[in-house]
């Protein structure tokens, strides 16, 4: 993998502030109250230092301090609110970005459509959602606030350093600009070791998801405990990458603590020095008093402490860019979904002609489909029969505008279905797929998706056409019932009878069904084919399948060959040929 | 606390590194107090010193001085070498704990797994383990310097004048325990929503990724979204509750900070007044305590946290401390009758449905059976059953004529070859599927059974280096089947087990499937669940299972 250049890691952080939009107004709360809080301590420091002064050279009591006494203790106070303000605002900014950039990246992901999403695991694009997107916090929260900080503060207390003593002020002024540009160059090195680490968490999210879905059979081929050394070694990668991140990231804070160090062992030795009269340049008149010394010696630390939080947080910047870059990728993603257009589909069932359809996956790969032609009548049910793998599911993908074809059209009334209102096209239609995916929830919550305001009745009816119902009176709470991860609990049959029962309750004008009966038992096949061919009539139809009973219940038959789409007059026939 | 324990006993293997990490972290946080204290004290006593020129010159100052450059070097070398180690430390713990947490997963029957949904599993090993960072690396090392480091100074202090010493004892204790100790009281339950949130939003992401192609056609984005976007805010109102209280807890600490100066200060001056102290140490005493809070500040914010790497930490041990119900016994038997099955008055039922009722079957090694019944019947139990991830609940079971309890966990497995439904294939090439079967499985057994069952086309190209994708999601429903298929074919077992093998398959490709399965290992037992009556006359049994 290619090192990030400087030029990109600036486009991605530029990205990132992007994001902030109306949230700025948070960030800039949050740096004034870290300036006012630097002023405190400005004030605290100064309050202190006058003191001690008095005590040593004035002979001061603690009556006599009173007034400075109760100084610091406002200035506490003060700086306690700030410090409080100054981390909600931070936050405030930082949940605005990341709740934004997750609808968005739904959004787009949706935008992308089932077509992306196919290809892609599962496992990777949640830890984009999750963890990557929340690796933006700190960047948010608090590298931003920090860096203005870090500028800011400095500046002000050498604003206050400088009228008291110029080589106090040089040593700052000197030490100061080498340790962003320490950190920089280390904090390059560390930005590609962290894009490395990001990957593999990624890798190994993946990979244990894999494992988890499959130990079943991990464990029915005897192989699960060997996924203990895998994992082992998948985990010790990860720790490995982590450290190498590490290490560098801790360099520049090692960085930052030698110049805080150094620069306040030479502020010491200076001030005691100019004290016993050895050196005797520096202050502006009059020497250097114990005031101006403590006053000195109390912010040198708080000098270098933006710049040292700003590093702890340098890491956080890392991890950002190396989240932003991915998630970069997904909006920079080709749409192969068919975007449509602004006209809304025609009423009542269609009549839909395929076009001299071609179609890839990709443009290395050999076409799926070749100049195909089809047409559905209106209310028609056509089925389309062949062998695995022959295209039968991309063909279907194409007429839902999953999948944009390479060549030809499919035209709906006449109007092609890159015309068509998206919106407006899927809710003309309904699919049965090979894969139903249950929603976290219950059965009920299930089928509501179809049509999120149905009745308890239309419900039940929708169950009963299904034949879905023999199988909710068995539980105890009925509709109600949790469904538990790729549906435990139900057999691939039932499954695909609540995806027939979203179907009946989806009431659409064109069905698409892509093998509805392939897991029924034939008692329970026929039932669903009774109320297939009831979801059929007036419908435009197509049906993938390859099972004869269900080719029963259609008006016309194709075969899928070669790309291509051959009519098959007589049904009876084509039963015998496959 | 009780939940921490076991993780904490896991730290032994990585003493080394423990240790070495909380040294550094002590030499390094005691040479800042030091570098700091020592300076204020020079200075202060310099410019006392310089009042006139006689006691000028006979001040030392190159011990001080050198005093100062040492206790810089070590703050500025120990503090890389610190973060480095409790860093090691901490993820090599964790590194570990993945592997320790797969080892209890492993054990456990899916029948005890089932209610977990694998996002579930998945946050567990990844973000919960992650979220145990917290405890060495900000809980337990960074206590235990504060506490050394607190008696130190403190005794120091007292050294000093006891009453200097008290006070810097009891402002440190409200500091690095009162303070932490109300954040952690403030954050608890907050940050066990964090990480509940954390999991239910991964689960909406996954299934939203999962199920895209429904959620398009139903029109349920938008749905689906907001539920999202509920569920979102949950997690940030919970983040946000958590900075007020660390922003609450860290103003607190500036407060007790800032109190505790000026309280030594008064007892200082007072001191100086009454001519107990000598005048220089009035700076070292300002400077000693203020830095010595340096200790106690990140305590707050680790014990807000450890609600969260609690609720982590009991996430872990909710799966750890399960015990797998079903026992293998550990000695091997022997097989009298490789590929004899037989079921004698076998009742079995899942928590509520009934499934077997005084179920009967006698399968003889080599005989080739075929179980039907309707969908939802429990011919899927049977392999449940077989596999021993459930039990029956009366009645015999026997596998090469030796009761089933009787095997231990890897001959049991030895007996069986299984395609299960749905069939599961792994992000890998068809080649790392196959090898599933057995390691002696050669490339050219491989392509002949693929061939047989037609799907040689499926790899193109790139031949058994084809991928599969996650889950087999590459390949059509058919090609999966076929290759779940070819993978039991693969494995040389005594019982060959097929659940629904031609499910999803057109006829063509049906007749084609059933003719390898029947023909591939003539003398292997064949049991073949199915609800198609294809090719029945060459079963030698036809088992019906349910209601008749």
């Amino acid at each position: 993998m290619q090192p990030l250049s400087r030029e990109v890691a600036r486009e991605k952080s530029k990205w990132l502030k992007s994001l902030l939009g109306e949230d700025k107004i948070w960030l800039k709360l949050s740096v004034l109250a870290g300036l006012v809080a630097g002023l405190m301590l400005i004030l605290q420091a100064h309050l202190l230092a006058r003191a001690v002064d008095a005590t040593l050279f004035h002979d001061a009591s603690v009556m006599d301090l009173t007034p400075l006494l109760i100084g610091v203790f406002a200035a506490l106070l003060i700086r306690g609110v700030m410090v409080m303000l100054r981390e909600w605002g931070g936050q405030k900014a930082s949940s605005g970005v990341r709740t934004r950039l997750r609808v968005a990246l739904l959004s787009r992901l949706a935008e992308l459509g089932p077509s992306y999403t196919r290809n892609q695991r599962a496992g990777e694009i949640s830890s984009l959602v999750i963890e990557q997107t929340e690796a933006l916090d700190a960047f948010i929260a608090r590298y931003l606030p920090q860096m203005s900080l870090a500028a800011l503060l400095p500046l002000v207390i050498l604003a206050f350093v400088f009228p008291i003593n110029w080589v106090a002020g040089l040593v700052f002024l000197c030490t100061a600009p080498l340790i962003p540009l320490a950190m920089a160059l280390v904090g390059m090195k560390a930005a590609d070791a962290n894009r490395r680490n990001f990957k593999a968490l990624a890798l190994l999210s993946a990979y244990f998801l894999d494992v988890v879905q499959g130990l079943t059979t991990l464990k029915l081929f005897s192989k699960s405990r060997e996924q203990t050394h895998i994992i082992g070694k998948n985990a010790e990668e990860f720790r490995i990458r982590t450290m190498q991140v590490l290490r560098l990231a801790f360099l520049s804070s090692a960085v930052l603590e030698f110049f805080a160090s150094v620069s306040i062992a030479i502020l010491a030795v200076y001030l005691g020095f100019s004290f016993l009269g050895l050196i005797e340049v520096g202050s502006w008149s009059g020497g250097v008093t114990l005031y101006h010394a403590l006053f000195i010696l109390i912010l040198a630390p708080e000098f270098y402490l933006p710049l040292k939080e700003l590093g702890t947080h340098y890491h956080a910047k890392q991890e950002a860019i190396a989240a932003a870059e991915r998630l970069m990728d997904i909006f920079d993603e080709l749409d192969r979904a068919e975007t449509g257009g602004d006209q809304e589909p025609p009423t009542g069932a269609p009549t839909v002609h395929l076009s001299n359809i071609g179609f890839s996956y990709a443009a290395h790969l050999p076409p799926v489909l070749r100049n195909l032609n089809l047409t559905l009548n209106s209310g028609e049910c056509v089925a389309l029969v062949g062998p695995s793998g022959v295209g039968k599911s991309s063909l279907l993908s194409v007429l839902a505008g999953f999948d944009r074809p390479q060549e030809g059209a499919v035209l709906i009334e006449g109007i092609p279905l890159s015309a068509l209102k998206r919106s407006s096209w899927m809710k003309r239609i309904a699919l049965v797929s090979q894969h139903t995916t249950l929603f976290p929830g219950s059965i009920r919550d299930n089928l509501l998706i179809a049509r999120p305001d149905a009745t308890d009745a239309q419900l039940d009816r929708a169950c009963e056409q299904a034949a879905l119902t023999d199988v909710i009176v068995q539980l105890s709470k009925g509709l109600d019932t949790p469904v538990g991860e790729a549906g435990l609990g139900f057999s691939g049959g039932q499954i695909q009878r609540l995806s027939l029962a979203r179907a009946f309750l989806k009431d659409a004008p064109i069905v698409l069904l892509d093998e509805p009966t392939a897991s029924l038992d034939a008692e329970s096949e026929q039932k669903v084919l009774e109320s297939l061919t009831l979801l059929c009539k007036g419908r435009t139809t197509l049906l993938v399948t390859h099972r004869p009973a269900s080719m029963a219940i259609a008006d016309r038959v194709y075969r899928l060959v070669d790309g291509r789409c051959e009519a098959v007059d007589d049904v009876k026939m084509a039963k015998g040929e496959i | 606390m009780k939940s921490l324990l076991p993780f904490v006993r896991l730290m032994k293997f990585h003493l080394g590194w423990v240790v070495l990490g909380s040294t550094l972290g002590l030499l390094t946080l005691l040479s800042s107090i030091g570098l700091l204290a020592l300076s204020g004290w020079f200075i202060a006593a310099a410019a006392l010193a310089g009042v006139s020129l006689a006691s000028a010159q006979a001040f030392n100052y190159l011990t001080p001085g050198a005093g100062v450059r040492a206790f810089a070097m070590v703050r500025t070398v120990g503090r890389y070498f610190e973060r480095i180690a409790t860093h090691e430390a901490t993820f090599r713990l964790l590194a570990q704990l993945r592997v320790w947490f797969y080892q209890h997963l492993e054990p456990l029957n899916p029948a005890r797994l089932k209610h977990y949904r694998s996002s579930d599993l998945l946050n567990r090993i990844i973000s919960d383990i992650n979220s145990l960072d917290n405890l060495y690396l900000r809980v337990i090392s960074p206590t235990l310097i504060a506490v050394i480091t607190s008696i130190l100074v403190a005794g120091f202090l007292a050294w000093v004048s006891p009453m200097l010493g008290l006070l810097l004892l009891i402002c440190l204790c409200v500091a690095g325990f009162l303070i932490p100790w109300l954040g952690y009281r403030l954050a608890s339950g907050v940050g066990e929503a964090q990480v509940s949130a954390t999991s239910q939003l991964r689960q909406r992401a996954i299934t939203y990724v999962q199920g895209m192609s429904e959620l398009h056609v139903y029109s349920a984005l938008d749905s689906e979204h907001a539920k999202f976007v509920q569920e979102q805010k949950t997690l940030t109102d919970a983040q946000l509750r958590m900075s007020l209280i660390s922003g609450l807890t860290s103003g607190m600490m500036a407060w007790v900070a800032g109190i505790a100066t000026l309280l030594a200060l008064i007892v200082a001056v007072n001191m100086v007044q009454a001519e107990v102290l000598a005048p220089a140490w009035l700076a070292l005493i300002m400077f000693c305590v203020l830095a010595s809070f340096e200790a106690v500040a990140p305590l707050p914010v680790a014990y807000q946290f450890l609600g969260k790497t609690r609720a982590s930490a009991a996430n872990l041990l909710e799966i750890a401390e399960q015990t797998s119900d079903i026992h293998f016994p550990d000695g091997a038997v022997e097989v009298v009758h490789p590929g004899v099955v037989s079921f004698k008055r076998v009742n079995f039922a899942y928590a509520e449905r009934r499934v077997l009722d005084d179920f009967n079957m006698n399968v003889e090694a080599g005989e080739r059976v075929a179980i039907m019944g309707h969908t939802g019947s429990g011919k899927s139990s049977l392999i449940n059953i077989l596999a021993r991830f459930w039990e029956v609940q009366a009645g015999e079971v026997e596998v090469g004529g030796v009761n089933l309890r009787a095997y231990p966990e890897s001959q049991l497995r030895d007996q069986f070859s299984v395609l299960s439904q749905p069939v599961q294939l792994f992000a890998g090439s068809v080649r790392d599927n196959l090898r599933l079967s057995g390691e002696d499985v050669s490339d050219e057994g491989m392509l002949d059974v693929l061939e047989r069952l037609g799907l040689l086309d499926m790899l193109g190209s790139e031949g058994l280096q084809r991928e599969v994708g996650e889950g087999g999601s590459k390949l059509s429903g058919g090609q999966r089947k076929r290759l779940g298929i070819a993978r039991a074919l693969l494995r040389n077992a005594p019982i060959l087990i097929l659940d629904e093998p031609t499910e999803g398959l057109d006829e063509a490709t049906e007749k084609q499937v059933l003719e390898v399965v029947l023909t591939y290992r003539p003398t292997q037992t064949l049991l073949m669940i199915t609800h198609h009556d294809l090719f029945l006359d060459r079963f030698d049994q036809v088992v019906r299972i349910g209601p008749q």
